[in-house]
């Protein structure tokens, strides 16, 4: 198998670069391999910030349980953050060596996180609730994750325990720790996601929900790219930073190997019904990613699903009025529009306004002012998806829609879609996913092209308009007003009632009929059962007329016989007629003999007398004997 | 005759066991004490690999030989040292079993198996075959590019298991701009001119008419194709028997956006009434029978193939796991059908120029 060094005219490719950070693809994390717990050098410092409002013995707890980490003490550091306890709080005695206590009297958890933030000075923020005491290896095993890549987010596996407390010196004594917290239950919906997503590797867009603040630690880098903690949520406030940190590029990883005790059942187990009625009410303006909770069809939120960048720099009035009127008319109700052109340079000319040389620019401008989704300047920010797209070419009502179905389906991080080819270059669309290209931004060495992050971290696709639907302004149906769109609806909807209803009395109709019908069969199977029996009965009557038959019959051959025998009688007469007329010619002879022998008598005369009576005698004879005729 | 014929490309059984019984070969439980035959061979297809449990010492190798012809995936996690070291390596060479994954995140699997489905095939066939020993090869090139000419003749340079020559058609260009780029070329090359009017099929036959080689093979100027590309078209013939053998167009580089694109899940190894113009190999005494190419400028691969089923000839499709075609940008190529044909359905997308590992001469 010997291998050339080249194919013989390749096309030059940048030299595959070696990535001084490991690639991870979407949030399959499994291409990193942490070191096993003790057997490997530190050096990354993390703070754990810890808010907390009244309840000094948990916190005593929770500090006793920072103490004594598998982790060195001098890469801890502890910000206690009292955001404004009745009773202020103070540090226990029992503590990691590098424990601080701040106030932040600004209620409210997400300004004591911030609080604790922005004091703190570690590589990584470790997010831990007052309430929760981490197993002995908990901090270690989050860091060992951190020092492979700068864009992770580590959770521990939270466990709810309602065991009788421990001191805080049992908990520094403990060798194992479990041993004095369980029985606990597991964090339920946290374990069902981990479970039901593969570890979480196969999560993609939704593995950021991971990021709950009960103990849960985050590059400081990848914090500082995704914003503090958003202080205006008055709950789900771990949530929407995990949603951004997403956004920024994290990868997210349930840790199994550290634990973190709460100390008392879990709120949502009290309060789940209260909890989601809150969140449900704040959440979906910021996650766009919650579409079950986005299902209004024309509502607007604070942040869009998709931001729509086009560079209208020389484009005509109509066809940027093309492309932005149909994006507006989309399927998807929360997008919204920049428009990327020179504006500062824009200015209008009211004395002669047509001999603008921008005059294009500002008629876009002018058009669009009043539409909150359609903005002059400034770039694509918060959007989970972009979509950059060239004027004049216009998505079908369901196009954007469809290409990010084709993105999150294949956890894709772009998809180009091939608009035109021309002399001058290819003509294309694309959907970037911000979390990818976020990510491919840190991840991009010197020179490095940013789609190939993308593919590698992502996936990267191309696809061809016709299948999404995309076309030239020139071909676009026009956009149908919501009033006539509504008033066609209504229109449909009636004449489907009325084929329904028609259909509806067809149907009554040959309901009836069938019953007419059933009615006739029955009548039918009736006058077949009659016509049966008649059949019966007359195959007797044919049988008793074949027997009269037979008898006739034998009549006949009777009469038959009889007709012989006459016809025989007739034969008979025949022959005997017959020999009566052979007589009679005789007889006639005879007279004949008999006149000639009178004549000579008569001459004779003696014989005359004697003759007389012989021909008399020949008369009698003759009258009495003439034959039958 | 044990071959590819056959092949399943997508399979959607597991895995089966072949092992030495001491004096037999078991093939998920069924002994073979007198070898495969093409029914068993069909049985087999369906599954993704065969693992093979090597004994300690040597063993018959006969119905493993014609696994490999069959072009059965084969793999052992190891192989005792008295195998040849050819089919020791082939069997447990891992990397077609590692997950692997395109540019848009869709398996390699079957690829991958595939790629190596046909190193176990060429094993397997070249030891009754030697395609070096089939005679000579014409490579009939017709070009119209000079820019190309070096390009093309470093591909057939390459050309292993085979003995071949080079008929090349400068159409339209000077005979000399070969002559010059074919200087240290390793193989028998002659050079024809041809003015710019003459259509392509007048080319072709010009340059048949040169040809000495009792195969001819068409090459087109611009795609890449697999050092084993002609040696596997003789092993095709030869196991096929059809009159033209080629193969199907799977790989392209997109050269306007830079991607490479597998599209057209082809069933190959099967009698076919399509192949690619760019792999068409038959005897040059059929060419001749048909009456060469007709004189057209184009189709004239498509009437070749048409003309040969109308003679009653047949036409085999053998893998396309070692071409790939060049779709240059609109302005230099005389027709070409539109990009986004090669993108719609296409089954995989690489950024990037990305051959297979098969052209890639491994």
């Amino acid at each position: 198998m010997n291998r050339p060094s080249t194919l013989p005219g390749a096309p030059a490719m940048t030299p595959r670069v070696t990535p001084s950070i490991p690639r991870i693809r979407g949030n399959d994390y499994s291409s990193l391999t942490p070191p096993e717990i003790g057997a490997w050098t530190p050096a990354m410092r993390v703070s754990v910030i810890v808010p907390a409002y009244n309840g000094q013995e948990k916190l005593d707890l929770a500090l006793a349980g920072l103490a004594e980490q598998s982790y060195p003490a001098d890469l801890i550091e502890v910000i206690v953050v009292d955001n404004g306890s009745e009773q202020p709080l103070r540090l226990p005695e029992i503590r990691p060596v590098n424990t601080r206590l701040i106030l932040c009297e600004i209620p409210g958890r997400a300004n004591a996180r911030n609080a604790g933030l922005q004091v703190a000075t570690g590589d990584v923020i470790h997010w831990l609730d007052s309430d929760v005491v981490l197993d002995r290896v908990a901090i270690e095993a989050h860091m060992r994750w951190h020092h492979l890549a700068p864009y992770l987010s580590v959770t521990s596996y939270l466990r709810f325990t309602t065991v009788e407390s421990p001191t805080p010196a049992d908990v520094i004594a403990a060798d194992d720790r479990a041993k004095l917290f369980e029985p606990a239950d597991p964090h339920e919906w946290i374990v069902n996601l981990v479970e039901s997503t593969d570890k979480l590797r196969s999560a993609a867009q939704g593995a950021f929900p991971l990021h709950v603040g009960g103990s849960t630690s985050v590059n400081a880098g990848l914090i500082k790219a995704a914003g503090p903690m958003d202080e205006e949520l008055i709950l789900g406030q771990d949530t929407e930073m995990g949603y951004r940190l997403s956004e920024a590029g994290a990868v997210f990883i349930p840790e199994p190997l550290s634990i973190g005790y709460h100390l008392g059942p879990t709120m949502r187990m009290r309060e789940r019904t209260p909890i989601s009625r809150v969140s449900h009410a704040f959440t979906p303006d910021r996650i766009p990613h919650y579409r079950w909770l986005r299902q209004h069809p024309t509502r607007q939120y604070l942040t869009p699903y998709v931001e729509v960048e086009i560079d209208v720099t020389d484009a005509s009035y109509e066809d940027v009025r093309a492309t932005v009127d149909n994006l507006l008319a989309g399927t998807i109700p929360d997008l919204s529009v920049v428009l990327v052109g020179p504006w500062d340079e824009v200015e209008p000319e009211y004395r002669a306004p047509l001999t603008n040389p921008r005059l294009d620019l500002v008629l876009i401008r002018g058009h669009y002012d009043g539409e909150a989704r359609v903005r002059a300047g400034g770039r694509a920010g918060p959007a989970p998806y972009v979509l950059r797209l060239p004027p004049g070419w216009v998505p079908g009502e369901d196009s954007v829609a469809q290409l990010i179905d084709l993105m999150t389906e294949r956890s894709l991080g772009l998809v180009s879609v091939l608009l035109a080819e021309r002399p001058e270059g290819i003509v294309a669309a694309r959907v970037e996913r911000t979390a990818a290209f976020a990510r491919a931004e840190m991840l991009a060495e010197e020179g490095e092209d940013l789609d190939g992050v993308v593919t590698e971290v992502y996936g990267s696709m191309w696809v061809d308009p016709e299948t999404y639907g995309l076309v030239p302004a020139a071909d676009a149906s026009p956009l149908e007003a919501r009033r006539s769109a509504y008033r066609r609806r209504l229109k449909e909807k009636a004449e489907e009632e009325k084929r329904r209803s028609a259909w509806q009395g067809e149907l009554e109709k040959l309901k009836k009929e069938g019953e007419r019908l059933n009615g006739e069969v029955k009548r039918l199977n009736g006058e077949v059962k009659r016509l049966n029996g008649e059949v019966k009965r007359l195959n007797g009557e044919v049988e008793r007329r074949d027997g009269e038959v037979e008898r006739l019959n034998g009549q006949v051959e009777r009469r038959d016989g009889e007709v012989e025998r006459l016809n025989g009688e007739v034969t008979e007469a025949r022959a005997e007629a017959q020999r009566w007329r052979t007589s009679a010619v005789q007889f006639r002879r005879e007279i004949g003999t008999l006149r000639r022998q009178i004549s000579v008598l008569k001459r004779g005369r003696g014989l005359t007398r004697i003759t007389r009576s012989g021909i008399r005698r020949i008369r009698g004879l003759l009258s009495d004997q003439s034959p039958p005729k | 005759m044990i071959s590819p014929q056959g092949f399943l490309r997508a399979p959607s059984a597991e895995t089966a066991e072949a092992r030495w019984d001491g004096s037999q070969w078991i093939i998920s439980g069924t002994a073979f004490p007198d070898g495969l035959t093409e029914g068993d061979v069909a049985g087999l297809r369906d599954l993704r690999d065969v693992r093979i449990e090597w004994p300690q010492s040597s063993a018959p190798l006969d119905v493993i030989h014609q696994l490999a012809s069959a072009g059965v995936p084969l793999h052992s996690a190891a192989a005792p040292d008295w195998l040849d070291p050819d089919l020791r390596d082939l069997v447990t060479d891992a990397r077609w079993l590692e997950p692997e994954i395109d540019g848009t995140g869709a398996s390699l699997a079957d690829l991958r198996r595939e790629e190596h489905s046909l190193r176990l095939r060429r094993l397997g066939l070249r030891r009754s075959m030697n395609t070096s020993e089939r005679g000579l090869v014409s490579v009939i090139v017709a070009s119209r590019r000079p820019a190309l000419t070096a390009f093309t003749l470093a591909q057939i340079a390459r050309q292993r298991h085979v003995d071949l020559e080079v008929v090349y058609a400068a159409h339209g260009f000077p005979a000399e701009v070969v002559r010059q780029e074919a200087r240290d070329f390793p193989f028998p090359i002659e050079i024809v001119e041809l003015g710019s009017e003459t259509v392509f099929g007048e080319v072709i036959n010009a340059g048949v008419a040169r040809a000495n080689g009792g195969y001819i093979a068409k090459w087109d100027d611009d795609d890449w194709y697999s050092p084993d590309h002609l040696s596997d078209l003789l092993l095709a013939k030869e196991y096929s028997g059809a009159d033209v053998v080629g193969m199907p167009t799977e790989f392209y580089y997109l050269e306007p956006l830079d991607i490479t694109v597998r599209r057209g899940r082809w069933r190959t190894e099967i009698t076919a009434d399509l192949v690619s113009g760019a792999t068409l190999l038959l005897e040059r005494t059929t060419f001749q029978e048909i009456g060469g190419f007709q004189p057209v400028p184009q189709g004239g691969d498509t009437r070749l193939l048409k003309a040969i089923e109308a003679a009653g000839g047949t036409i085999y499709r053998t893998h396309g796991m070692g071409l790939l075609v060049r779709r240059a940008a609109t302005a230099q190529h005389t027709w070409q059908p539109p990009l986004s044909e090669f993108i719609r359905g296409s089954a995989n997308q690489w950024r990037g120029f990305h051959p297979t590992r098969i052209l890639e001469g491994s």
